[in-house]
């Protein structure tokens, strides 16, 4: 272990001579000695590779911070406790191929953690008063720039009908109409929907009515749970409105961004194909 | 996710200028992977700088081709009646990509850059090299069935995603970009990097550059040009494998002949030994098998990942009988 | 008699759920509610070293953070009785209570702020620092232990025989003798699971996704040492659950330490991502199973051995042999059980658990047995017919399986099946047809529910129940318009809440043959005081009656409980699959036109609901076969794919024709209501039909579900 650690010091010119990385600077400094640590924390577990490979890349973000972090580590070496040994490789029964990067160095990496980093304030403003026009009332709200147009709708202006299943862009329960067009909108910012006009399931109704798409997935009991509805819901409206689904296999492809785990499809199908006939009809 | 700051550019210059000024800022375009890598805290920018008011949504005649607005939706370029005409591929491709409410939000300009789906890549709480250089890559010898075979390293075997900009590799598209520097023009196959020693230097893009506009130049071969795409799911996922051929005949044999692939390399991959192989020839069951053998030649095969080399020749094979109308 | 019962009667909840009203647990907004973040462990198994949160407190708008270093002491007083949701042994994680870690994704510290922003941002500035030991995150068999006393007296034992498979199987002239199995598959129900925690004092409400508030609340009371009259829980909706909310996970826990520390209400809900490590899965199961026949097709050895899947910390065990005892007649029949002890959470009952799987490769056998005595899959399940339950020697209850058989393969066109594999073509594509038989005990416990009438004519029914999905706001509706004899307008039915009559578990298909005796008996009460008030006025309305004794109104409560019908019959429903694929000879990739499924569930309250929780069931069994599956880190004991992108469910694309038929059937011997029970019946059967309809277009046994394009490749 000695042995690395000279040669590393000594390796500490010629990678400062190296270092022309353009994304070098101070906002990575936190990531720099989180590197140095888990080359650390891979160096105690014996895995030279990892080591030297961490090192030589917290070096090369920060000249001087593995020195800073070796002082550190043999100034509080004596407080260590023993650590208990290993006795088998990770893995098992042999129909891993061979392990190009053995397990021990991805837990040395993950045992120093996995935190975001601190950073220098933003420059631009992280709060923004916005007009968010829903179901054709404007909202006028002060919103973190983090604030999805979904959570914006749910945590804010209480409208809980827009469904969050995933927050990822990945099952289309939060399906609203933004301008008309149906999109995700755990996938929008809401800073980024000032002043457009969104249409939500609470918003189709009229008078007490419901709409067309709402009666059809009654009758043809298109949903069982009713979580993923909403956004079935307004998916169909869309695709009604964007004149597609002309056939049962269309209308298949053109839903499939809308996960429903309680299995409804070949209803939800069908109610579409129903209201599509009364809307034209 | 970490608090950032906003801003909403005006227009193209004030873009590369608000960028300039805050050096750990990003472009937001239509935001759709960027709020899933947001979320997850795989990026962590401290400014993003909005494109969404820039005027570069249209799509317009451009010489002999087209022009497309990098702001351009995929739903409406997947729409465009001259797409779906002239540039079969590109129509296939988009109507393939991900779900209709992400086609209506995604960008063209943005899902060329979209990231990788690397699970290891997505998960915070694993070393990659590509979002932490230097912590080590687990896909090599991980769960990496929707990981490259083609154009990878010993340090990242993350496959490019997109559809879309395999379909503009066939159709020889060109990209605008803007930047400090002023504008360029690049084709799109010159856009994305293999991984090799950095894999998180993912394009030839310089700091602060924006795309700004796709050119589709007209020719007989866009005309004829068709793209498959293989999936577990029968819709919404992406490619196990895909492949993209433009293909022209003239007087009985292959004139032109232009094959990429997707799903299975680090990025848009062309096939220039199947094209090699299809020049000159005529196009029948034969010349695409012949062509098709040549469609893995110098993959990289792990055991999550062997059947990609026996899927791509096959569907690289069936891209071209649909080419030579006899599929 | 209104006669409401049996019909199709669209939903009654059906128009607050297609407007958005439908209030899921999230969604509840008690003044002055706060946001909560977990932070959970990136290592599969060592000690937290330190934790730093210096950063996180210091973020704009966090109230507090919560580490095992400043949480309370909290007493998880042992539970008498454990409920049926819960392992039999071992001990459920303790939140925030130690240093340890015991797999990837556990827990670790939550962060509470005045947003939900607020506390994501924050909980990614907590650093953990950990100390790494050997963890287990390799699957192997040969790491199989047999249950425990505890588990095996819960009808999970480590062996079990009738007869001498071993020698049966030795000396029978046609065997097959194969290793089959499924990956870990998560719920991945819609809604996420979330919790609303509000303290008064020492009271507590929670508004939580639940399956079964009852136990939420007796489970609560033992974690934080507090009498249960203090805890309400209240979950009218359930968006979605399929057995992930059965149990009273982690996360409740930390919504009332969070709510205690800062004296407001606080929300958790858990990401998509930690819906894979929070609550629990289907364990994956492989399996050896072995069958003997005569060349006539009759069984004469079945010996299955299965291995699952658990945690290091609890014992989770399925029922998964069951179907190797009970689904055919055969005099030798042994099994075998043994659990794998990994660094991971605890799997859970998933929709048909154990019997699925255990189904899987029952069915599986059988038609590998078929191939083997060139006979008809069908035509061998109707040789080995079981006419009574063989493992419990009883007569069944009711069982309409044969008549499954034959309204399903009629509807399918099955006897035009050729025998051969490959023999279907359509296009460039090759077709192939599979059958599975399907069973599911039926079970019923004790359920408690009020009927109130009102002086206006509207008749209220409450009962602590739950509806996951299936229907029993609509069904219980039905059952309590009929045994009133008012129109289902004028019945309103509220569950889902601990005030009210005790229900028990919304989960194992139980639902309606509890649930609906429990309802039937309330307002059979009810009707009878309403008849002792008429006295002679047998014609008077029940308003009427009301308004003469100025009473506003007239309730009574009820309990119906089974009595020792179960051990003189054994009960179950009964399914007969049939699926059609399609595969593309060059790329693999299967497609399913169609299925076809004929039950036997009982008496049928509502045949359009009936027919949905069906449909479901098949695309379940779809995802089963075809798609579902944990990509594990064998290094990491991580699930890699911890989302809905790359964990593969069905969508609309992949669904094409579900066809169902429910065969007439009433078992009143099973409970008054006649009804069996639905929701796990339409899962079971579905993957091992579509495997035999891909053996039956392609020629080649996939043993290992998910069947995906790599398996179907051939150079």
């Amino acid at each position: 272990m000695e042995h690395h650690r000279l040669k590393r010091r000594g390796d500490k010119e010629r990678i400062m001579a190296q270092d022309n990385n353009p994304s070098a600077d101070e906002s990575r400094i936190p990531q720099a000695r989180r590197l140095a640590e888990q080359a650390l924390e891979a160096e105690r577990a014996g895995d030279a590779e990892a080591a030297d490979r961490l090192f030589a890349e917290a070096e090369r973000i920060d000249p001087g911070i593995v020195e800073a972090v070796l002082e550190e580590d043999e100034a509080t070496a004596a407080q260590r406790p023993a650590r208990p040994a290993r006795t088998r490789a990770l893995g098992g029964d042999g129909f891993i191929a061979r392990n190009a990067m053995p397990g021990i160095g991805l837990h040395a990496w993950q045992a120093t953690g996995t935190a975001g980093a601190p950073r220098t304030p933003p420059a631009h403003p992280t709060r923004f008063e916005i007009t968010l026009t829903v179901n054709g009332q404007a909202h006028r709200l002060a919103v973190d720039t983090r604030t999805t147009l979904l959570d914006a709708l749910r945590d804010r202006l209480n409208l809980t009908g827009t469904k969050k299943g995933c927050a990822l862009g990945q099952c289309g329960s939060c399906t609203v109409l933004l301008d008309g067009r149906r999109i995700n909108a755990c996938l929008m910012l809401a800073v980024m929907a000032d002043g457009k006009a969104i249409t939500t399931i609470e918003g189709l109704a009229r008078d007490g009515a419901l709409h067309p798409v709402q009666a059809a997935f009654i009758a043809r009991d298109a949903f069982q749970c009713g979580y993923c509805t909403p956004g079935q819901i307004m998916s169909a409206v869309g695709l009604i409105t964007e004149g597609r689904g002309r056939d049962d296999e269309e209308i298949r492809e053109q839903m499939s961004g809308n996960l429903c785990r309680c299995g409804a499809y070949v209803n939800i199908v069908a109610a579409i194909r129903d209201a599509r006939g009364r809307m034209e009809g | 996710m970490l608090p950032f700051g906003y801003a909403q550019a005006k227009d193209v210059g004030n873009a590369i200028q608000l960028m300039g000024r805050a050096p750990h800022a990003m472009f937001v375009a239509g935001g759709t992977d960027m709020l899933q890598l947001l979320r997850e805290g795989v990026i962590e920018p401290a400014e993003l700088i909005d494109l969404n008011a820039l005027p570069l949504a249209g799509i317009e005649a451009d010489g002999e081709g087209l022009r497309i607005g990098a702001l351009a939706r995929l739903s409406d370029v997947a729409d465009h009646a001259r797409v779906r005409a002239e540039f079969p591929v590109l129509a296939r491709a988009l109507a393939e990509t991900a779900s209709p409410q992400v086609r209506n939000m995604a960008t063209i300009g943005g899902n060329l850059l979209q990231r990788t789906r690397c699970l290891y890549f997505r998960d915070v709480a694993v070393p990659c090299n590509k979002r932490q250089p230097g912590s080590g890559c687990p896909a090599l010898d991980g769960q990496n069935r929707m990981n490259a075979i083609l154009g990878g390293s010993a340090h990242c075997i993350a496959a490019y995603p997109g559809d879309m900009a395999n379909a503009l590799i066939v159709l020889d598209a060109m990209l605008t970009v803007h930047g400090p520097e002023g504008e360029r023009r690049l084709k799109v196959e010159e856009l994305h990097r293999e991984p090799g020693d950095a894999p998180h230097v993912e394009t030839t893009m310089r700091p602060g550059e924006i795309i700004t506009a796709i050119h589709l130049p007209s020719s007989a071969h866009a005309g004829n040009s068709h793209y498959v795409k293989i999936r577990d799911r029968a819709s919404f996922e992406w490619a196990l494998v895909s492949a993209a051929a433009a293909i022209e005949v003239a007087d009985g044999a292959v004139r032109v002949a232009r094959v990429a692939a997707g799903g299975v390399a680090t990025k848009p991959w062309r096939l220039p030994e199947v094209e090699h192989r299809l020049v000159g020839r005529k196009l029948d069951e034969a010349a695409a098998l012949t062509a098709a053998e040549a469609a893995a030649h110098g993959a990289a095969l792990r055991p999550g990942t062997a059947f990609k080399a026996i899927l791509l020749r096959r569907a690289v094979e069936r891209v071209l009988l649909m080419a030579g109308g006899l599929a | 008699m209104s006669a409401v019962i049996g019909q199709p009667v669209p939903r009654v909840d059906g128009p607050a759920k297609v407007t958005g009203q439908a209030q899921y647990a999230a969604e509840f907004r008690p003044y002055h509610l706060a946001f909560a973040a977990i932070v959970s462990s990136t290592i599969p198994r060592g000690h937290i070293r330190t934790v730093d949160v210096a950063e996180a407190e210091r973020a704009p708008g966090v109230l507090a953070i919560i580490t095992h270093e400043n949480c309370e002491r909290l007493p998880y007083k042992e539970l008498g009785k454990r409920p049926q949701v819960d392992p039999n042994s071992g001990e459920q994680l303790h939140v925030f209570q130690s240093a340890e870690v015991l797999f990837a994704g556990q827990p670790i510290a939550a962060v509470v702020a005045e947003t939900q922003e607020a506390a994501d941002g924050a909980a990614r500035l907590v650093r953990v620092a950990y100390t790494v030991d050997e963890p287990t995150t390799v699957f192997q068999i040969s790491d199989g232990k047999p249950p425990s006393r505890e588990t095996a007296e819960a009808g999970r034992p480590a062996e079990s025989a009738r007869g001498d498979a071993g020698s049966a199987l030795g000396l029978a002239p046609v065997k097959v003798d194969i290793a089959c199995g499924h990956a870990r598959e998560h719920h991945n129900a819609m809604e996420p699971h979330a919790t609303i925690a509000e303290w008064d004092g020492d009271r507590l409400t929670l508004y939580d996704k639940s399956q079964w508030v009852s136990n939420v609340r007796m489970e609560i009371a033992h974690v934080f040492g507090i009498p249960e009259a203090n805890i309400r829980v209240i979950s009218p909706f359930v968006g979605g659950a399929f057995g992930s909310a059965l149990r009273t996970w982690p996360h409740v826990t930390i919504a009332a330490l969070c709510a205690r520390r800062v004296h407001r209400p606080v929300r958790v809900e858990l990401t998509r991502r930690e819906c894979f490590t929070a609550i629990g899965f289907r364990p994956l199961t492989r399996h050896r199973i072995a069958l003997g026949a005569e060349r006539d097709g009759r069984l004469q050895a079945i010996v299955h051995e299965a291995y699952g899947q658990t945690s290091m910390y609890e014992e989770y065990a399925e029922t998964t042999l069951e179907p190797a005892r009970t689904t055919y007649s055969c005099p030798n029949v042994r099994t075998q059980y043994r659990l794998v002890e990994m660094n991971t959470n605890t799997p859970c009952p998933m929709r048909a658990p154990g019997v699925s799987t255990g189904t899987l490769a029952v069915e599986m056998a059988m038609n590998e047995l078929a191939e083997a005595l060139g006979m008809d899959p069908l035509e061998l399940r109707l040789r080995n017919y079981a006419e009574r339950d063989e493992s419990s020697n009883l007569p069944w209850s009711s069982k309409a399986l044969r008549e499954c058989y034959r309204v399903g393969a009629e509807r399918f066109g099955w006897s035009r099946r050729p025998a051969a594999p490959r023999a279907m073509r359509d296009g460039g594509c090759l077709v192939g047809w599979g059958m599975a038989s399907a069973i599911y005990h039926a079970n019923r416990s004790a359920c408690a529910a009020q009927a109130i009438l009102y002086a206006n004519g509207q008749a209220v029914v409450r009962t602590a129940a739950s509806d996951m999905g299936p229907g029993t706001y609509t069904s219980m509706t039905q059952v309590a318009a009929e045994t009133l004899g008012l129109p289902i307008e004028k019945v309103d039915v509220e569950i889902g809440d601990t005030a009210m009559p005790k229900a028990p578990v919304h989960g194992g298909s139980i639902t309606m043959a509890s649930v609906g005796n429990g309802v039937k008996a309330a307002c059979e009460a009810l009707r009878e005081k309403l008849r002792a008030l008429a006295g002679n006025e047998t014609d008077a309305s029940p308003e009427a009656i009301l308004r003469k004794h100025e009473l506003d109104h007239l309730e009574a409560e009820a309990e119906s409980k089974p009595g020792d019908e179960s051990e003189k019959y054994a009960s179950a429903a009964f399914g007969a699959v049939f699926a059609e694929v399609r595969v593309d000879p060059a790329f693999g990739t299967v497609r399913v036109p169609r299925l076809v499924g004929a039950y036997d569930a009982g008496r049928i309250i509502n045949p359009m609901i009936a027919r949905s929780q069906c449909i479901g069931g098949m695309v379940g069994g779809l995802g089963m076969a075809l798609l579902e599956a944990a990509e594990w880190d064998e290094r990491l004991g991580r699930v890699m794919n911890a989302n809905l992108a790359e964990y593969l469910v069905p969508v609309c694309a992949d669904v094409a024709e579900l066809d169902v038929t429910f065969v007439p059937s009433e078992d009143t011997i099973f409970n008054p209501l006649g009804a069996k029970g639905l929701a796990e019946i339409a899962l079971c059967g579905v993957a091992p039909a579509i495997a035999e309809a891909v053996w039956h277009a392609t020629g080649k046994r996939v043993r290992d579900l998910p069947i995906r394009v790599e398996d179907l490749l051939a150079e």
